[in-house]
C-alpha cells in the first residue's frame, strides 16, 4: 500500500490553519539574496541534539539544519524530505522508505540507509538517552538496511502515529563520523539541512550559516541566522525597535497589542497547540468528586481569559482539539455557566456557609501566574475560595510526579504543546490510565474512574491521523471521548494559545506556522 | 604580613568547602532533580531509577558530595548534565562577561558615590548634602531591574545613545555602559552614604582641627589628612559590596541580554545541573574570599598602624 499522495492529502484536508508572511506580494517580486537574519529568543536551547530534548529555541534552529526522512512542510502536510516518496507499507507493521540520492552531510558525506538505521538506534539504545527514546522502544521492532539507498522498519504492533514521529524533531538523519565525537552538540553537529551550525555560544546565541551544498538547488537565500538568547521580554523588544533584531519569536501579549499598531512591523500569529489548563488530584478530597471538578469548569469564562491575557490570540478550549485540528468538534463547548457551577457546588455540599477552598499550584511565569489570578477572581464569584502557591517550573513538574497527597495543592495550571499534532498526543497522554502525563490520576488506581474512555481511547488511537478513511471512522468516537472528559472534567482545558512572532518590515518570506516548525530556507532580507 | 596571607589562602580550603556543601546539600533539597528535566514527558518511575544509576544520583548526598569534592581537587568540575559540555569550558566562557561587569558597575559606584560623600561631608546641611541624601534613598532603594529598563527606555529608545542589551562581542566596551550604571548606581548610593558618615567621624577629630590650625588648605585637609582616615570603612564596605555585585549581575545579565555567570546560575538551578552549579558556586565564592583578603591586605596599606600577625 503506497500512503503517500494519501497521507499528503489527507493532512491538506485537516484544515490545519498555518499562517504564513503574506509580505512577499508588498515586497520585490525576486528575493534577495544574502544578508543575515537576527532573531530573538526568549530562552537559551537546552541542548542542540535532536535527541536530547532541545526545547522550543533548540528545535526551532534544529529544523534548519537536520532533516529526517520525512518533515512537515509550510502547509503542516507530511512531506517525504530524505525520502524519495512517502513509505511503502506492505503490511500495518512494515515502512519501507527509499531514500533520494546524493543528498549530503554538512561534511560532505552521502546519506545512506546506514545512516538512518544509526538514527533511530540513537533513539531505540538508552545509552544514547533520547528523551523521548521510549514511545520508540515500544514500537520499533527493527530496522533493516535493504540496500545502500532502502531502509525497512519493522514495528512491533501497528503504530498509526509513526508517520507524525518521523516526520518529527528527534529521528534527524545524522553521521556517526560526527554523533559519535565528545563534542558533538556542543562543537560540532551533523546533518543536511539547508543551513549548518557555525557555533554555539552558550547563553548568548547560535549561529548557523548557509549550507551551500544544499540538495534543494537555489535556497536558502540568507547568509547566516544569528538566533540571540534574550531572556527579557521587554529587552527584546528594544532590541527589536532599535533594529538589533529582525524576529521576536514568542513576544508577550501585552507587547504585541502595542506593536500591532506600530507599521515597521508585522506581527503573525498561527493557532498552536499550546493548551492552557487546569489538572486536578482526582483521588482526593475535594475534586475526587465530578461535581467540584466541574464546578470549577463552568465557573471559568474562558472568553475572558483569551481576551485579558493572550489580547484575544487565543481560543476558549472546549474539545480535547484546538479549532485547527482535524478531530475538533466546534459544538462541544463548556458555556461560561456560574448558576450551573454554584448548583454543582450545592450538590457536592458547599455553598456560602461552606465554600470550596483549595490551592492551585502554579508555574511561576507568564501566562500562568497573570492568568491564575484571573481565574482566582472568575471563582471567588461563585463562592469558590482559591489559594495562588506559584512554583518553579521543575519543583512543580517534580511535584506532579510525587504521590498525590504530597501535592502542596490540590489542583496545578500549567500547560502541554502537542508538537506533532496527533489525536493520540492529545488525549493518551494525559487522559490514558498509563499516559506518560496522568498527572490527574485519571483511571488509575485509587483515582476517578471512568472504564469506558480508557476503552474508547484505545479503541479511537487504533485509528492514523493520516488516513483520511480511517479519521473518518475514528471522529464520532473522538466526540464521545471528548464529550466524556468534558463531563469527567479530570483536568479543565481553559484556552488554546497562538504561536505569534513579531517582524521587522523588512523580513520576507518568513513562515509561522503551528507546531515549532518554523522552515527559513525562503526567507529573505528586502534590505 | 607575607605569613598572614599565606594562612588565610590555608583558611580558605574550610571556608570553600563549608560553602560548596552548604550549596550541594540545598539543591538537593530543592523538590526536583535532573532525572526530571533529562527525561520530560517520557519519565517514568523505572526510567528514571535507571538514569539517577547512571548519574550516581541514587547515592547518598554526602557521597555525591565527597565524590564532587574530589574530582574539583583534582580540577576536575565535571561536565553539563544536559550538553555533556565540561563546566570548566563553561565557567571559563562567562566568567569574564561577569568580572568586567563586577569591575565596571564598581568604578562606577566609586566615581559616583565618592564624590558625593565627600562633598555631602564637606558641606554638611547644605544643598548638595540633601539633595545627595535624597538621590541616595533613591538609589538604594530602586530596584536594579526598574532601573535598568528605565535606562534602556531613556538611553537606547529615546535617545539612542547606547545598545538596548548584547554582548561585548554584538557592541564592544558599549555594552557594558548601562549594565554598569544600572548595577553601580545603587551601590553608588551605599558609597556616597558611607562615606559622608566616615568623613564626618574624621572631620571632627582633633588632628584634622590641627590640620587646618596649622594653615593647610581644606582640598589638603580633606584629601590627604581626613579621607585617607575614612577609607577604611569604605574599603570594608567595597569588600562586601562585592557579593551583593555577583548576585546583582544576576538581574542585570538577565535585563540586558548579556552572557555572564549569574544567567548561568540561573540556568543551572532551573535545570537542577548540579555539577554546573556546583562550579558557579565555587568560582562566585572564591572571587568573593579573595577580594576579601585583598581588602584586609589593603587595610594595612591604608592605615601603617595596622600589623597582621
Amino acid at each position: 500500500m503506497k500512503t503517500g499522495s494519501r497521507t499528503a492529502a489527507a493532512w491538506a484536508t485537516t484544515g490545519l490553519v498555518v499562517l504564513l508572511a503574506a509580505v512577499g506580494a508588498a515586497g520585490p517580486a525576486q528575493p534577495r539574496r544574502g544578508g543575515t537574519l537576527v532573531i530573538g529568543q526568549n530562552a537559551a536551547p537546552r541542548s542542540l541534539i535532536s535527541i536530547i530534548d532541545p526545547g522550543k529555541p533548540g528545535i526551532t534552529i534544529l529544523n534548519q539544519t537536520e532533516e529526517g526522512l520525512l518533515g512537515y512542510n509550510e502547509k503542516g502536510e507530511i512531506v517525504p524530505v530524505l525520502a524519495e516518496a512517502m513509505p511503502e507499507t506492505p503490511d500495518r507493521l512494515t515502512y519501507v522508505f527509499r531514500l533520494r540520492r546524493g543528498v549530503r552531510f554538512h561534511d560532505g558525506d552521502e546519506v545512506t540507509a546506514e545512516h538512518v538505521k544509526y538514527t533511530f538506534e540513537r533513539l531505540l539504545d538508552p545509552k544514547y538517552r533520547a528523551t523521548f527514546g521510549q514511545v520508540y522502544r515500544d514500537n520499533i521492532e527493527r530496522i533493516d538496511v535493504v540496500d545502500r539507498y532502502t531502509v525497512r522498519f519493522t514495528m512491533k504492533q501497528p503504530w498509526p502515529q509513526f508517520l507524525a514521529f518521523a516526520a518529527g524533531n528527534h529521528p534527524k538523519v545524522v553521521n556517526p563520523k560526527v554523533a559519535e565525537r565528545p563534542d558533538f552538540g556542543t562543537r560540532v553537529w551533523s546533518g543536511t539541512g539547508p543551513f549548518k551550525i557555525q557555533e554555539w555560544v552558550q547563553g548568548d546565541r547560535v549561529v548557523i550559516v548557509r549550507n551551500d551544498n544544499y540538495w534543494q538547488r537555489g535556497v536558502p537565500y540568507l547568509d547566516r541566522v544569528v538566533y540571540r538568547t534574550i531572556p527579557e521580554d521587554s529587552t527584546r523588544v528594544a532590541n527589536l525597535l532599535r533594529g538589533q533584531i529582525h524576529v521576536d519569536q514568542d513576544p508577550s501579549f501585552k507587547d504585541v497589542a502595542q506593536l500591532q499598531r506600530d507599521s515597521r512591523f508585522q506581527v503573525l500569529s498561527a493557532p498552536s497547540n499550546n493548551t492552557l489548563l487546569i489538572t486536578f488530584d482526582t483521588c482526593n478530597p475535594p475534586f475526587d468528586r465530578r461535581e467540584t471538578r466541574r464546578a470549577v469548569s463552568k465557573a471559568l469564562d474562558r472568553a475572558e481569559i483569551a481576551r485579558v491575557i493572550f489580547r484575544g490570540l487565543a481560543d476558549p478550549a472546549g474539545d480535547l482539539f484546538p479549532p485547527h485540528h482535524w478531530a475538533h468538534d466546534r459544538n462541544i463547548v463548556e458555556r461560561y455557566d456560574p448558576e450551573g457551577a454554584r448548583a454543582l457546588l450545592q450538590q457536592a455540599g458547599y455553598g456560602p456557609q461552606r465554600p470550596l477552598e483549595f490551592t492551585l499550584v502554579v508555574d511561576n511565569i507568564f501566562p500562568f501566574t497573570d492568568a491564575a489570578v484571573l481565574i482566582q477572581a472568575q471563582l471567588a464569584r461563585v463562592g469558590i475560595r482559591m489559594q495562588i502557591l506559584p512554583m518553579e517550573y521543575t519543583a512543580r513538574t517534580a511535584m506532579m510526579r510525587r504521590p498525590k497527597s504530597e501535592w502542596p495543592g490540590r489542583a496545578a495550571l500549567s500547560r502541554i504543546t502537542p508538537l506533532r499534532s496527533t489525536a493520540f498526543e492529545f488525549s493518551v497522554y494525559q487522559y490514558g490510565a498509563k499516559g506518560a502525563l496522568n498527572y490527574s490520576g485519571y483511571n488509575q488506581p485509587g483515582c476517578f474512574q471512568n472504564p469506558q474512555v480508557e476503552r474508547l481511547l484505545n479503541l479511537a488511537n487504533s485509528y492514523s491521523d493520516f488516513v483520511r478513511r480511517e479519521r473518518d471512522i475514528a471522529r464520532p468516537i473522538w466526540r464521545g471521548i471528548s464529550r466524556q472528559i468534558l463531563e469527567d472534567a479530570p483536568q479543565v482545558r481553559i484556552v488554546f494559545w497562538h504561536n505569534v512572532d513579531v517582524l521587522r518590515k523588512e523580513v520576507m518570506g518568513y513562515p509561522l506556522m503551528e507546531g515549532d516548525v518554523n522552515l527559513l530556507m525562503r526567507t529573505w532580507l528586502a534590505r | 604580613m607575607l605569613r598572614y596571607v599565606l594562612r588565610r589562602l590555608v583558611l580558605l580550603v574550610p571556608v570553600l568547602v563549608g560553602i560548596t556543601a552548604l550549596s550541594f546539600s540545598i539543591l538537593h533539597l530543592a523538590p526536583g532533580d535532573p532525572v526530571y528535566v533529562l527525561l520530560g514527558q517520557e519519565y517514568t518511575e523505572e526510567a528514571a531509577a535507571q538514569l539517577r544509576r547512571e548519574l550516581g544520583l541514587d547515592r547518598p548526598v554526602l557521597v555525591q558530595y565527597v565524590l564532587w569534592l574530589g574530582r574539583a581537587v583534582r580540577g576536575e568540575l565535571g561536565r553539563d548534565l544536559i550538553t555533556g559540555e565540561k563546566v570548566s569550558a563553561q565557567l571559563a566562557a562567562r566568567l569574564p562577561t561577569t568580572l568586567l561587569l563586577a569591575v565596571t558597575s564598581m568604578a562606577v559606584a566609586l566615581a559616583l558615590g565618592l564624590p558625593t560623600g565627600i562633598a555631602s561631608a564637606w558641606r554638611r546641611g547644605g544643598l548638595v548634602d540633601h539633595v545627595s541624601r535624597v538621590v541616595a534613598m533613591v538609589g538604594v532603594s530602586v530596584p536594579v531591574f526598574w532601573l535598568g529598563m528605565l535606562l534602556i527606555v531613556l538611553f537606547s529608545l529615546k535617545l539612542q545613545w547606547l545598545p538596548p542589551g548584547g554582548s561585548l562581542r554584538d557592541h564592544g566596551p558599549v555594552a557594558l555602559v548601562l549594565p554598569s550604571v544600572t548595577l553601580g548606581l545603587t551601590f553608588a548610593a551605599l558609597i556616597a552614604r558611607i562615606t559622608r558618615t566616615a568623613l564626618l567621624d574624621v572631620l571632627g577629630l582633633d588632628y584634622v582641627r590641627t590640620a587646618r590650625a596649622k594653615g593647610l588648605a581644606e582640598a589638603a585637609v580633606l584629601y590627604r589628612h581626613a579621607l585617607r582616615n575614612a577609607l577604611i570603612p569604605i574599603v570594608t564596605v567595597l569588600g562586601l559590596q562585592v557579593g551583593n555585585l555577583l548576585s546583582g549581575a544576576v538581574l542585570t545579565e538577565t535585563i540586558f541580554s548579556l552572557p555572564g555567570l549569574g544567567r548561568l546560575i540561573v540556568d543551572s538551578v532551573l535545570r537542577r545541573d548540579y555539577p554546573l552549579l556546583q562550579g558557579c558556586v565555587l568560582v562566585t565564592s572564591l572571587t568573593f574570599v579573595l577580594v576579601n583578603l585583598a581588602v584586609d591586605v589593603l587595610y594595612a596599606y591604608l592605615d601603617p598602624r595596622i600589623v597582621y600577625a
